[in-house]
């Protein structure tokens, strides 16, 4: 009980942290830092596709309602993460691994797939972001530097919270 | 067995996810940052006292730029009135003259919020229904055109940024009076595009563009930046690159422009759409 508390407060504080990122720090219009799938992403193995699709789905209407003011734009990224998450953890981990620990971790799945699995799954959150912004992928020269710029920042910071996240 | 209620399981899954992304799409389309706006009030009103809160830092920490841009807008101004007095003092017994009334009122705002990082970017001003704003005022400063008020709350207004991709303005080539349509493309929040300028028209590169007065929202000649570069479009007509005067980021102190005529101007265009 008290782990649960601690994971919704560590979400909380994301989503928060979110908010002030997308409100109040302007890095231009290539960059955008973004932190919410990490809530995603360290969820227990135990959580299914629908359901994390069902959380994430919330989790970015929250940010929407206090970011950007467009609702579904978070929403809609965030959702198309948690529906490839169960796939990238069955590529990358084996059945065994999935069955000892309770939820993905650096230590466990080692540098190289924690690095595929959060690179993979912000590529795929900043594609969605990108389509359901413009409703497509043009201009496509500016789309792809935000896609890339996007993906490797915030795949970075991530991957920082991600190793200390077992740690708080 | 079991194969099978994997593939169910996943079925389900991909339904679902097609479902909430079309939900998403839905919201999107429908609830864009204005819409959203006149729907969520409340939640507006929450974000804007957050806002009212740190713009005092912000301030703080640009007051210098500020102080130097008023500085600038202050000299202009009295050389301005200079003019008029000049003007006035030859004139005086003119009767047309002394019933002069400007087309234009000008209410000083400051602004809450601002993006200019976004495709669809907009401006929160301290200003509302409870100081007399409406929709469709025109925003501007003396660098250039800001956006227009696109939905008023008691104490704030949400104005569409010239940096909206969907927002377009007329402007005149200062020098020739050619015509055309400006539009940010949402690249470069210091660049627009004229586009629709004959092929006949000649220009030069550091040409002024200015507000045409087409629209009764902005009043004519408010010089909006130069010319840094153009190309053809289809051999008919130029698209020309305009770098603003008006730096978007550094944004503070704004006049919201209330034309009285407004409506009845609209009412004639109106009118004039109708019978076409």
């Amino acid at each position: 009980m008290n782990i649960d508390f601690r994971k919704v407060l560590y979400a909380v504080a994301l989503i928060v942290i979110q908010c002030i990122l997308d409100n109040f720090v302007d890095l231009g219009i290539y960059v955008r830092i973004v932190l919410i799938p990490c809530i995603i992403l360290v969820l227990p193995y135990r959580y299914s596709t629908i359901s994390s699709m069902l959380l994430a789905f919330i989790i970015g209407v929250c940010v929407d309602i206090f970011t950007t003011g467009i609702i579904g734009l978070n929403a809609g990224a965030l959702t198309a993460v948690a529906f490839v998450r169960q796939k990238l953890l069955h590529a990358i981990l084996d059945e065994r691994n999935m069955e000892r620990h309770d939820s993905p971790d650096v230590k466990v799945m080692g540098m190289g797939k924690a690095v595929f699995y959060l690179f993979s799954s912000y590529l795929v959150f900043f594609c969605t972001y990108i389509f359901l912004d413009n409703f497509g992928f043009r201009p496509f020269g500016i789309n792809i530097i935000k896609i890339v710029a996007g993906t490797i920042i915030s795949s970075a910071i991530t991957l920082w919270i991600f190793k200390n996240h077992k740690k708080a | 067995m079991n194969r099978r209620k994997s593939i169910n399981t996943a079925l389900v899954s991909l339904v679902v996810f097609l479902l909430i992304e079309g939900l998403s799409a839905f919201l999107i389309s429908r609830n864009g940052a204005m819409q959203q706006y006149k729907l969520m009030t409340g939640i507006r009103n929450i974000q804007t006292l957050i806002w009212d809160g740190t713009k005092d830092i912000r301030y703080f920490f640009s007051l210098k730029q500020t102080n130097e841009s008023l500085e600038q807008e202050n000299i202009r101004l009295v050389q301005e009135l200079e003019k008029y007095k000049i003007f006035t003092s030859r004139y005086i017994s003119d009767s047309l003259i002394q019933a002069y009334n400007p087309e234009f009122e000008y209410i000083p705002a400051t602004v809450v919020k601002n993006n200019t990082n976004r495709r669809h970017n907009y401006i929160v001003l301290d200003k509302g229904s409870d100081d007399g704003i409406k929709t469709d005022m025109g925003v501007i400063t003396p660098s250039g055109v800001v956006g227009y008020i696109q939905s008023v709350g008691r104490k704030h207004s949400l104005v569409v940024s010239l940096l909206d991709v969907d927002n377009t303005i007329t402007a005149i080539l200062k020098k020739s009076g050619t015509f055309g349509t400006i539009n940010w493309d949402g690249k470069n929040p210091s660049e627009v595009t004229l586009s629709e300028i004959p092929i006949h028209t000649s220009f030069a590169i550091g040409d002024t563009v200015t507000t045409s007065g087409f629209s009764a929202i902005y009043p004519k000649g408010i010089d909006l930046g130069t010319i840094k570069s153009s190309k053809s479009a289809g051999g008919t007509s130029f698209d020309l690159t305009i770098s603003l005067f008006e730096d978007f980021s550094t944004l503070h102190h704004v006049y919201i422009v209330d034309n009285p005529n407004n409506i009845e101007f609209k009412n004639l265009i109106n009118k004039g759409d109708s019978l076409q």
